[in-house]
């Protein structure tokens, strides 16, 4: 279980926190309450709304302690061996960087609404799970989220 | 920015068309930059594993897992409004429960609260003559001790002023408290008054003061008794149930 879920722990807490030492902090301590929780997992629900929610309340929970902005630090190139979709398109480094720089300039609960929809592919039902937001709320963060992405890398296409 | 209400992009018009297009390019574009997985380190992988299975599971560590749970629950999976209600509801059980255990300390205090409280009036020191008489009430403090009235012991303080001993150098009260017996229950002189507290049960008693072990006086601010032991001066007390 920690093989599979690590990448895509560490994926969204880095995206979340934007420090890769504070996305490991965050990761480890929510493999270890999964561990501790475990028999509080009901058996029919889905795992990843779950295993998501811990994980994304102990990035709020890190990263109010830090209070720090979630500037992007420290950026780790993607190597292909680590890459488990082969099939996947690459894009180049300086969009990748400037992607990430837009991100973290988006509040929390947009970033954390919009990684969970496209990047982790959840629906609104697992994500209404994960944030324990409403359905009608996160559709709105995730417009939100979406249009200042666009807006944010237009503005960085035309200044190039 | 855009006027749609989702997402998803529905009945696009035409001339809009080419934006929504690029529109999708782009968001498919930022999703391709973020999906990738990062470059995992085994050695983070194994630190976990080793975390995981060295976790103590005590009794008191699953617990404070489990609370540690909860709060996290707590703080982010709730409203703010559905927060800020809970924890005015917690606050308001809290000053009840508070509340009950105050009054309950007050109306029930132990002999010893109510000996300190009726027997030094003021702590300013030792007391003038007329402290000393106005604070050295005959009667008498009285507390519950138990809950059941029948078989309550209350708490009677019994004070006697100074000035009515002749100097005498040891004071004691009898009663039918205690089998009219002078040396069973001595009194003490503190800031111009004689006193004691004693346990006694509901009702009326017949009581007196003995001076230096030898001579009985009534006691000069409560009411004599007219079946006074042997003939001595005695006074009546009326200890009220619980």
């Amino acid at each position: 279980m920690v093989e599979w879920y690590y990448p895509r722990a560490l994926r969204f807490a880095r995206a979340m926190l934007g420090d890769p030492r504070d996305a490991e902090e965050a990761v480890q301590d929510t493999f270890v309450r999964v561990h501790d929780n475990l028999a509080r997992f009901r058996g029919d629900e889905s795992f990843d709304p779950w295993f998501f929610r811990i994980l994304g309340n102990r990035c709020r929970t890190l990263a109010g302690k830090r209070k720090r902005h979630h500037a992007l630090i420290d950026y780790t190139p993607i190597l292909p061996e680590t890459i488990s979709d082969a099939d996947i398109r690459l894009p180049d480094d300086a969009f990748v960087r400037r992607v990430y720089h837009a991100l973290a300039d988006l509040p929390a609960d947009q970033r954390e609404a919009f990684l969970l929809r496209h990047v982790n592919d959840l629906d609104y039902d697992e994500m209404i799970t994960v944030t324990g937001a409403r359905g009608s709320t996160l559709r709105m963060r995730v417009k939100r989220a979406c249009d200042a992405l666009r807006v944010r890398l237009r503005e960085g296409e035309t200044h190039e | 920015m855009s006027s749609r209400d989702n997402d998803t992009p529905s009945s696009p018009s035409n001339g809009s068309l080419d934006s929504l297009m690029d529109d999708e390019r782009l968001l498919q574009q930022i999703r391709d930059a973020l999906t990738p997985m990062p470059a995992v380190n085994q050695r983070a992988i194994a630190n976990i594993l080793s975390a995981v299975a060295d976790r103590r599971v005590t009794r008191p560590e699953r617990w404070r897992a489990r609370i540690a749970f909860a709060i996290d629950q707590f703080r982010y999976a709730t409203s703010p409004v559905a927060r800020m209600t809970a924890v005015a509801a917690a606050c308001t059980v809290l000053g009840f429960v508070a509340r009950g255990v105050l009054l309950r300390e007050g109306a029930s205090g132990t002999p010893s609260a109510a000996i300190a409280s009726s027997a030094e009036p003021s702590p300013r020191g030792p007391l003038s003559d007329t402290e000393a008489t106005r604070a050295a009430p005959t009667l008498t403090q009285t507390v519950n001790d138990t809950a059941d009235p029948a078989a309550a012991l209350v708490s009677v303080q019994f004070v006697l002023d100074a000035h009515a001993t002749d100097s005498a150098t040891t004071v004691s009260v009898v009663g039918d408290f205690n089998e009219w017996n002078v040396a069973a229950t001595p009194m003490t002189l503190e800031r111009g008054a004689w006193s004691v507290s004693l346990p006694t049960t509901a009702g009326r008693h017949v009581y007196a003061f003995v001076l230096n072990g030898e001579r009985w006086i009534a006691d000069p601010r409560a009411p004599r008794a007219a079946d006074a032991d042997f003939g001595r001066p005695g006074s009546v007390i009326i200890v009220q149930a619980p």
